[in-house]
């Protein structure tokens, strides 16, 4: 038995033209616009948020917004910027979109569980943002929520963002197993899993730690509810109950979900760079054996989160070895992307430009990761600014700068038109360098003491404190091209042609934007998707010296 | 400035199609999600016993209280689910032989024991000494139990409308039954935890005294036993499912192992 394409039958029943993006369709282009827009809906709240605590920060004294309400930006600003803007956007948007095209289907292996989870979204997010107003008093533990913090904080409010994150969990799980199944079941007739784009693999991967991972959180999260609802003692010392269990569960999933905001990012960028720099991606397999690697590791590293929390030593000592690991195959990756930029005719535009800082900062956040991962530095630096930097410099340096380069390099097969490449440099150049001066200052005042979540500080960090909220108004106002080029762009930007980019990822082997069934005919074959320069075949390896691959590359 | 024009354009390693695309169209795999689903929420399981094993490891309880429980009604409730799962088995066989009044019927005595077990827990419920929040053990013990319970429950649901769906001229046919099969493997996984949260709720610990170091030596034949017996059912349904999960839904010859061929020598497998 097989069944139809349900996007394809329904398309007479569906809604066309812009009203599509409100409806419940089932079309994975239009589900993965939906992630994209929605996801930068949030990027825009939760940047708002992070602009209030930033404010604050300028003085060391509270004097901006009231202590509770300080605690309860700083918990929707987290909750917001991991759960509604990145985990969508890096998995649900350009997973939705490409994955269905690099396998060489019409459409993802479960179309209308594809379009529940994505419909989960907006409800969890509407809710999470309206505990602020209804509720009275929103969250206030941070997007970590320890008890007994979170038992103690007003309850109301900590339900509803238990609510919220168990809807965006399951919406991540579905998204997961909709991956898991394209990837694995749904390929093109002759294509082989070592021919597929590193995306592919990637979000192969992050599916993987999606199942695995999140389940663990909503279990934790309903046993937090129990505590807060029915007054069990699950982890309520008062209670004789435990603590830790609570962070290791937490851990659990949200050390995972670091890799599930940035692996994805590796497979945007293993996709970018080849195309504009005109060369095959360096080491495939190698990249195919790392991903893999990070998501093996990535599930036993959890616990370099709790070196403070009366965690013995045998735990201290596997978990630090565990996470220094990781930077092996992360660090496999990095030089196989400097192998990909490597004697190519690199084309300067914003998706390379974005890229390529990405590629930057990311050395730094894992630069200061590796270094967090030793106990006596950790509990150092523990709970302070410099584990802020680190993390920003993951996930804003690493996840968000991607996720731009990824939207210059696909714009033009979303939407037909190429967007304006000046302003996308000026919103590059404001963004890098607002970024570098918002949180790069931040380690320096990690490391001397400057506790993270407290709106007031000592007077000594003045100057830094305010260095790096200038950078927050650079990074602000780097929003303003992005917006201008995007809405010019789409009433009268330049039409882009079908390849604009000359790509061989089979996206761009049809039209932009493509038809509903992703191509007019039937799909193509591509086993070569990063054959770029060299003719296929044509590079024999096999007489050179290691000091001749690092050469021009012509030879 | 136009980054775009500074190179030559190669050709495209596109290679023709090699084979018919039925436009759109694609096999089921309905089956392999919910397995992918079900690993998730062997997850969630997991969570809350490594969540329980710790806590009996690292908390102690207040005094009189002890991480024990009685021992006949989970035991006889185990034997019950682990029966229901052999029933549903043998629906799921008589529905792909075609005989759907037979598969209906033991849908129904899988229900029944299902029913039974869900009826065995709410007078556990009703008999035991403490209550949701008397302590740390009874309220892990109420969490997993009753979590368990809820996917007992929407699996008894699942089956009553599979098996009306079975009615003649429903949608579960001969050639068309995804909705029986993913009742039943939902119901294998939901047996499978059971055994799982038994053996380290009800069978641990027992180690002291003339009778409990009997119940421990149960102890460690059961658990083991248990295993061999949940596995068996895997494996022997397995077979039945492998040819779903690879994408193909054409009956087949099912090769079964000679310990099933020989207690179980069924021509309509």
């Amino acid at each position: 038995m097989t069944v139809a394409n349900p996007a394809e039958l329904e398309q007479g029943l569906q809604p066309q033209g812009w009203l599509k993006y409100f409806s419940f369709s089932l079309d994975h282009k239009v589900i993965g616009i939906q992630y994209l827009v929605c996801g930068f809906l949030f990027y825009f709240i939760g940047g708002a948020l992070a602009g209030v605590i930033r404010t604050e920060l300028a003085s060391p004294l509270s004097d901006f917004v009231s202590r509770d309400t300080y605690n309860e930006v700083l918990t929707l600003h987290g909750t917001i910027m991991i759960f509604l803007w990145i985990v969508p956007v890096v998995n649900g948007a350009f997973g939705n979109y490409l994955i269905p095209f690099y396998v060489g289907a019409r459409d993802m292996a479960f179309p209308r569980l594809n379009a529940v989870a994505f419909w989960l979204i907006p409800p969890a997010g509407i809710l999470l943002i309206s505990s602020y107003f209804l509720a009275g008093a929103a969250s206030q533990s941070g997007w970590t929520a320890y008890p007994p913090l979170s038992l103690t904080t007003p309850a109301a409010g900590q339900i509803v963002w238990i609510l919220s994150v168990l809807l965006l969990g399951g919406s991540s799980i579905f998204g997961g197993i909709n991956f898991i199944a394209t990837v694995l079941k749904l390929r093109r007739p002759g294509l082989k899993m070592m021919q597929l784009p590193m995306f592919c693999w990637a979000m192969l991967g992050t599916s993987i730690l999606v199942v695995l991972s999140t389940p663990v959180l909503a279990g934790t999260l309903i046993l937090l509810s129990f505590d807060i609802i029915a007054h069990t003692g699950f982890f309520n010392p008062a209670l004789g109950g435990n603590v830790v269990v609570y962070q290791h569960l937490f851990w659990f999933y949200s050390h995972p979900a670091v890799y599930i905001m940035v692996l994805p990012a590796f497979g945007l960028v293993s996709e970018i760079l080849p195309v504009h720099a005109r060369k095959p991606l360096f080491g495939y397999t190698t990249m195919v054996y790392s991903i893999m690697a990070i998501v093996v590791l990535g599930l036993i590293v959890w616990a370099h989160h709790m070196f403070t929390s009366g965690t013995p030593p045998w735990m201290r000592l596997f978990f630090t070895i565990a996470t220094s690991f990781i930077a092996v195959p992360t660090g496999i990756k990095f030089f196989n992307w400097l192998a990909t930029l490597w004697g190519g005719k690199i084309a300067l535009n914003s998706a390379v430009l974005f890229s390529c800082a990405f590629i930057f900062n990311f050395v730094f956040g894992g630069i200061t990761g590796v270094a967090l991962a030793q106990v006596p530095f950790d509990i150092h630096v523990h709970d302070t600014y410099f584990v802020v930097a680190h993390f920003h410099y993951i996930v804003y340096g690493g996840s968000v700068f991607v996720i731009f380069a990824s939207l210059y390099h696909w714009y033009p097969k979303f939407t037909g038109r190429l967007l304006n490449e000046d302003l996308g440099r000026a919103h590059f150049l404001l963004t890098f360098i607002g970024f570098n001066l918002c949180f790069a200052p931040q380690h320096w005042l990690g490391l001397n003491g400057m506790p993270r979540r407290v709106a007031e500080y000592d007077p000594a960090f003045t100057t830094w404190n305010q260095v790096s909220s200038v950078g927050a108004l650079l990074m602000a106002i780097s929003t303003l091209p992005l917006v201008i080029n995007v809405v010019l762009t789409a009433l009268a930007g330049p039409v882009a042609g079908d390849n604009p980019w000359r790509a061989l990822t089979p996206e761009w082997l049809t039209t932009s934007p493509p038809p509903v069934e992703n191509w007019a005919g039937e799909a193509p074959l591509v086993t070569e998707p990063y054959g770029y320069g060299e003719h296929p075949g044509a590079m024999d390896l096999s007489g050179l010296s290691g000091r001749d691959l690092w050469s021009t590359g012509k030879s | 400035m136009d980054t775009r024009l500074t190179q030559t354009n190669p050709a495209p390693a596109v290679l023709p199609a090699s084979e018919h695309d039925p436009h759109g169209s694609h096999a089921d795999h309905r089956l392999f999600g919910l397995a992918t689903f079900l690993v998730a929420d062997g997850m969630t399981f997991a969570g809350f016993f490594a969540a329980y094993l710790t806590f009996k490891a690292v908390n102690p309880l207040p005094e009189g209280s002890s991480y024990e429980l009685e021992l006949l009604l989970p035991s006889i409730n185990t034997v019950l689910l682990l029966i229901s799962s052999f029933t549903f088995h043998r629906a799921g066989v008589a529905c792909r032989g075609g005989h759907l009044p037979r598969s209906q019927a033991w849908l129904l005595v899988t229900t029944a024991l299902g029913a039974a077990f869900l009826a065995g827990q709410m007078v556990e419920y009703f008999s035991l000494p403490f209550g949701l929040r008397d302590n740390l053990f009874a309220s892990t013990f109420y969490a997993l139990t009753g979590f368990h319970g809820l996917h007992v429950t929407l699996g008894v649901i699942c089956i009553l409308v599979v098996c009306w769906q079975a009615r003649p001229g429903g949608r579960i046919t001969a050639t068309s039954h995804f909705g029986l099969e993913a009742a039943e493997l939902y119901w294998h996984f939901v047996d499978g935890i059971w055994v799982v949260l038994y053996g380290i709720l009800d069978q641990a610990d027992r180690s002291s005294g003339l009778i409990k170091t009997l119940f421990h030596q149960s102890t460690c034949r059961s658990v083991p036993a248990m295993g061999t017996i949940s596995l068996s059912v895997f494996s022997f349904h397995g077979t039945g499912l492998s040819w779903h999960w690879r994408g193909t839904t054409q009956p087949r010859q099912v090769r079964r192992c000679w310990l099933v061929r020989l207690f179980w020598p069924r021509p309509d497998l």
